[in-house]
């Protein structure tokens, strides 16, 4: 009975810690809407857009960046696509022991040009999501694409919940994006 | 007798390793989709739609999900079943499930990433991951229900050592004496707080790769991690179930649970002086009357020797009292 009470006690204690510590994952230093990209991101952008001449400060309401390319003779500035982190646009998207953060480059006209997985925590991510395959398999990828496992995206045996979880927040995350957009540009032309 | 079994679970084990070799995701390089040829963007209401599809609160089951629900439903029924059977070839033919469905296809185990999980209340999202949640509650269930059944026979590293141990010849084995092995075993819970206590401060779950062999399903580990398994399971020949018995910390945790258990297990009165249980128990869990909850897996070797009446000395010593008793009544 006694020692009943002191298990009891040692796993209620346990729990108090872990509530106390819970509000945990800040991993990244994380940009505020306005400001511009750290370097580091800066880096990865002009690896999904090759183009780009000129990226954005991080534009809201759903956190994103935007990517330019200014052409050298007449000076015109097109805008080529976006860029955003998924744990920031779709946040309770999870896969097993957290949210995978991934950031992807989006194309105006609603591809993906490539993905890079930034941080996560999964168990099996070492052989379903951190090989190249997992992110190669996304490139030109359509977000009207089912993103279904087995089907478009490959499945990794005894890992699925990850690449599920990794995919959805890909999915999920750029047609909100592309959303945001499309609403935005039918506003400008009433 | 013996050697056929033997060799049965040597094959069983061949097999489960052929399995997982042939099963092993082969890299394919997937072709851009067709749509990504189309420069057009997609229109508003297309895309709305489609978003519309997803956050759609009953999404049906998609194939993969019903197999996976289906496959563990079918898995704890045969462990279930082996266990309220008390039937031994039952129990080995789940353990062979354990080790092929449950490790290496499916990498379906309790881990300290879960424990981890339990401490700062962080769970993956139901409605995809159901089969896991399947799991979770059951283990959960089963240890107040009946104790660490968990460790005995779902666990697919737990049933390979086991069946290791149906294998190896018994002249490699090593009994641990009384006293270290008493001492011993509270080392798996130094590992348990000792991890929680480190994940809570650094926030970093991938230690579990160097406390915990799991990952071994997934044949994927550093150079390091493969010394340590193979290290784990050359201790394991000598010491059978060693890392369940002196180092798991799942078991540990589960063990912490298992104290509230419901369904004990029964001894009989002749228990405080027979010894024949506390040699057949091959966890060291048997002492006298007492078994000690945190190290009992229910195996049902005990039980099934307590419920064998050409061998329990409770039985025998009832048929030695009925027959005086037929005797005094044919004298009279």
């Amino acid at each position: 009975m006694i020692f009943r009470l002191r298990v009891v006690s040692v796993l209620a204690a346990l729990l108090a810690v872990g509530l106390l510590a819970a509000p945990n994952p800040g991993l990244a230093v994380e940009v505020a809407i306005g400001e511009k990209a750290t370097e580091k991101d800066a880096f990865l952008f002009s690896r999904l857009f090759h183009d780009a001449t000129e990226f954005s400060v991080k534009m809201g309401p759903l956190p994103h960046y935007r990517a330019y390319k200014t052409d050298a003779a007449t000076g015109a500035k097109t805008l080529l696509g976006f860029l955003f982190k998924t744990h920031e646009v779709e946040p309770d998207e999870w896969a097993y022991a957290g949210p995978i953060e991934t950031l992807v480059g989006l194309t105006t006209a609603g591809t993906i040009t490539e993905i890079r997985i930034l941080y996560h925590r999964e168990p099996f991510g070492s052989f379903s999501i951190d090989p190249p395959e997992f992110r190669t398999q996304f490139e030109g990828k359509s977000i009207l694409a089912p993103f279904e496992i087995g089907e478009d995206v490959d499945a990794v045996s005894r890992a699925t919940f990850t690449v599920d979880g990794a995919a959805r927040a890909i999915k999920k995350g750029s047609r909100k994006i592309m959303q945001q957009y499309l609403a935005e540009q039918k506003k400008a032309k009433k | 007798m013996k050697v056929l079994l033997r060799s049965v679970f040597a094959l069983v084990l061949a097999a489960a390793f052929m399995t997982t070799a042939a099963a092993q995701p082969a890299p394919t390089a997937t072709e851009p989709s067709a749509a990504a040829a189309s420069p057009q963007a997609p229109s508003l209401a297309d895309l709305e739609a489609l978003m519309e599809e997803d956050a759609a609160p009953d999404r049906p089951l998609d194939r993969r999900e019903i197999m996976d629900l289906a496959g563990i439903a079918g898995f704890l029924a045969l462990a279930l079943i082996s266990f309220w059977r008390k039937s031994t070839p039952l129990k080995y033919a789940t353990m062979a499930v354990a080790i092929v469905y449950m490790g290496f296809m499916k990498g379906n185990l309790v881990s300290l990433v879960h424990i981890f999980g339990l401490v700062e209340l962080s769970f993956p999202i139901f409605e995809y991951n159901m089969a896991w949640y399947a799991l979770m509650i059951f283990t959960l269930a089963s240890t107040v229900l009946w104790g660490r059944l968990y460790c005995g026979r779902i666990c697919a590293f737990g049933a390979l050592t086991q069946l290791m141990d149906r294998i190896i010849p018994s002249r490699f084995r090593y009994e641990l004496p009384r006293s270290v092995d008493r001492k011993l075993i509270y080392a798996k819970y130094a590992m348990l707080f000792g991890a929680v206590g480190y994940f809570l401060i650094t926030r970093d779950n991938f230690v579990y790769k160097y406390i915990e062999p799991f990952w071994m399903f997934t044949l994927s580990g550093t150079t390091v991690m493969w010394t340590l398994l193979a290290l784990l399971l050359l201790t394991t020949v000598f010491i059978r179930n060693f890392y369940c018995r002196y180092l798991c910390s799942v078991g540990a945790g589960l063990g912490l649970i298992s104290t509230l258990t419901v369904f004990g297990i029964k001894r009989w009165n002749q228990c405080k002086t027979c010894k024949l249980c506390d040699k057949t128990c091959e966890w060291g869990a048997i002492q006298g009357l007492k078994i000690s909850k945190l190290e009992c897996v229910r195996c049902d070797d005990c039980e099934i020797l307590a419920a064998d009446h050409k061998r329990c000395p409770h039985w025998l010593m009832l048929k030695k009292k009925q027959r005086k008793l037929a005797h005094l009544v044919h004298d009279v």
